[in-house]
């Protein structure tokens, strides 16, 4: 099989260059960490460039320039608008994040917060959720990595995933929080550069009137707006997006690492900025039917119509584009599950009472081990990455409204919050096996709204928001 | 690589039996005088086409081949008649499977080509999307949890001072 167009020399070349600038900014940049802060949260000290840039790199992931032209190809025009609708969770982050830092100057993780305003058992419901999400996440990006130097320069998948894994675990490692923010901000460069100047050579390459008269020859129903599974998959990945965001701690860390003025100003910035991302990396896919394409994994679209449209050039562009995409979400995606388990297992479960010293080393031994269990489960190759990615679907919708609610309303319970996630996380599930991957979140917020407005009312046990940053603050260190 | 796509794409294996017909005895031994007596079906490259669906919703499906060749010069041959008198013939460069997308409604009929030889079986795959109905209750539920979730954070909001 041989459909590649750079040779799998340049592709090795590109990923040694890279992977190696990566991990020496690591290296530099970890050299300022001084302390658990440090390496966790930057230092709680990040301004709004470096801000901007880093929400807007770790939510330009693989998903967005692998997935979002899967999703085109499968779903059509109405699959590439959903995509960008994915912005949505950014722009509603920026609110949320400000009153997160206002009720938890001192907090760590989302976990923290969950735990001070809902208990323990809605703290380990919510950690499981969190980390199945991003097992999830994970694994996707492992395997997009795979897949991408695969389909560009028929480089084996397990090659490439293995050197892009190895390449983000040692930068992260080396350079913690800061390194990542630092190289995503250098990555967010190129993706927006890169992007740029693959929209203008497909408008250069490609005639629309071909495309069209061809897609509504061979695929109609890529062209029709009453396309079924397209229109459920509007809000799906509206809230889908919504619920990764506001649960995972990838966004809660950064909250607790920007300025105080910075977080809300950065989200929303980095919202409208991702907006055309997916916009154009899901319009090259509906070329796949003019050029002739056949394509074995609808998740290999995006590369195999980039590389034939725009040649060994555009290949190596989209190569360094989606190498950098994928690298800022893997390694935000290590730091932040790393804090997780460290500050909320073995802080918060095994070793009650660890030293920051202790918290730092474990921690350095988590994103080993992380990377690891990734590598692992990326090499079945079990799946396409949208099915893979809208399975955690149905966990991450159903925490939409306990984050929410918990945040602004005193009448949200913990025992509501634990219900609601459960319930919606099962009903998630059952639409995703029983209709499709489309529906999932719609299903999972929709139940979990349900069951935590319900409980809630019938508890009716209001909470004290006053108590909640001193009571972090103590448990934060001695959870 | 191919035993990843073949992992990933789980078979049906179709056979030209559709879905909707129960393989009888006397149904079976047809088929079987028919097969040995269509020498098209049996060339002299005899692949085995399956796909990872018989009946799609999303109108989408994955299209595999048995043993795992190169592609280079196969066509694979779609039609929605049985007797492919108007086929769409799509090449299949080199690759090991193929993704369809995009098809509305019907029952679609595929089988490989070469040098305009028959050189597969013929497999269908029955394209039924979801209801309009079904998909709008999800579009309005959608719509009605997105707009409570604005208005809880401009509510949350306006309650906090922030």
């Amino acid at each position: 099989m041989n459909y590649s167009v750079l040779s799998p020399g340049v592709a090795i070349v590109i990923l040694i260059v890279f992977g190696l600038l990566w991990i020496a900014f690591g290296y530099f940049l970890g050299r300022q960490n001084k302390n658990l802060e440090d390496y966790m949260l930057a230092g709680r000290n990040v301004g709004f460039a470096f801000a901007a840039a880093t929400a807007m790199a770790t939510w330009v992931t693989s998903n967005t320039t692998m997935t979002a032209p899967q999703v085109t190809y499968e779903l059509g025009v109405w699959g590439m608008v959903g995509y960008s609708l994915g912005a949505v969770g950014l722009l509603m982050f920026a609110p949320l994040a400000r009153r997160i830092k206002r009720l938890l100057p001192h907090g760590f993780t989302s976990g923290d917060f969950i735990r001070e305003r809902f208990g323990v058992a809605a703290w380990r419901v919510f950690l499981l959720i969190s980390l199945f999400y991003a097992f999830g996440w994970l694994i996707s990006l492992g395997m997009a990595g795979g897949i991408l130097v695969n389909a560009l320069s028929g480089v084996p998948y397990h090659v490439g995933m293995t050197v892009i894994l190895l390449v983000c675990v040692s930068y992260t490692l080396l350079g913690g929080l800061r390194a990542v923010i630092a190289t995503d901000f250098v990555q967010t460069i190129i993706i927006i550069t890169g992007v740029v100047f693959i929209a203008y050579l497909v408008v250069d390459n490609v005639g629309f009137e071909q495309m069209h008269s061809d897609l509504r020859n061979e695929r109609p129903m890529l062209l029709d707006l009453l396309f079924p599974a397209a229109i459920m998959f509007l809000f799906n990945n509206l809230l889908f997006g919504v619920g990764e965001i506001f649960h995972s701690n990838v966004w809660w860390s950064r909250a607790f690492a920007f300025r105080e003025d910075t977080g809300a100003r950065a989200y929303f910035v980095a919202g409208l900025f991702w907006i055309p991302v997916p916009i154009v990396a899901g319009f090259i896919a509906l070329a796949a039917p003019t050029l002739g394409i056949a394509v074995p994994s609808s998740d290999m679209v995006g590369p195999l119509v980039a590389g034939q449209i725009l040649g060994t050039t555009g290949a190596v562009v989209v190569f360094i584009v989606v190498f950098s995409a994928l690298a800022s979400s893997l390694d935000s995606l290590l730091a932040a599950t790393a804090d997780l388990i460290t500050q909320d297992i073995y802080r918060g479960h095994i070793h009650r009472g660890a030293s920051d010293e202790q918290c730092l080393r474990a921690g350095r031994y988590i994103i080993v081990g992380l990377g690891l269990m990734t590598w692992i489960l990326c090499l079945p190759r079990l799946t396409t990455l949208a099915s893979l990615l809208y399975f955690t679907g149905a966990f991450v919708a159903s925490a939409i409204w306990p984050i929410v609610f918990g945040l602004y309303y005193r009448w949200a319970t913990g025992t509501a919050a634990t219900l609601s996630m459960i319930a919606g996380t099962v009903c998630g599930l059952l639409a995703y096996f029983l209709i499709g991957y489309y529906v999932a979140a719609v299903a999972s917020c929709a139940v979990s709204l349900l069951v935590i407005v319900l409980v809630s009312r019938w508890q009716d046990k209001p909470f004290d928001f006053d108590s909640l940053a001193t009571r972090a603050n103590q448990e934060t260190n001695n959870p | 690589m191919h035993g990843a796509y073949a992992q990933q794409t789980g078979r049906v294996e179709g056979g030209i039996i559709r879905s909707s017909q129960r393989a009888t005895p006397l149904f079976c031994v047809s088929w079987l005088i028919l097969l040995a007596t269509n020498t098209s079906v049996w060339a002299a490259e005899n692949l085995s086409l399956s796909a990872s669906t018989q009946l799609s919703n999303e109108g989408y499906f994955v299209l595999n081949w048995q043993p795992e060749v190169d592609a280079a010069s196969f066509t694979l041959e779609q039609s929605s008649r049985e007797d492919f008198s108007t086929p769409v013939s799509r090449p299949l460069g080199a690759a090991s499977a193929i993704t369809i997308t995009g098809l509305s409604d019907g029952v679609y009929y595929f089988r490989l080509s070469r040098d305009e030889q028959v050189i597969s079986n013929t497999i269908s795959v029955t394209v039924e999307h979801h209801s309009l109905e079904r998909a709008a209750s999800f579009f309005f539920l959608g719509l009605a949890l997105f707009v409570t979730l604005i208005l809880s954070i401009l509510k949350g909001n306006r309650q906090t001072g922030i």
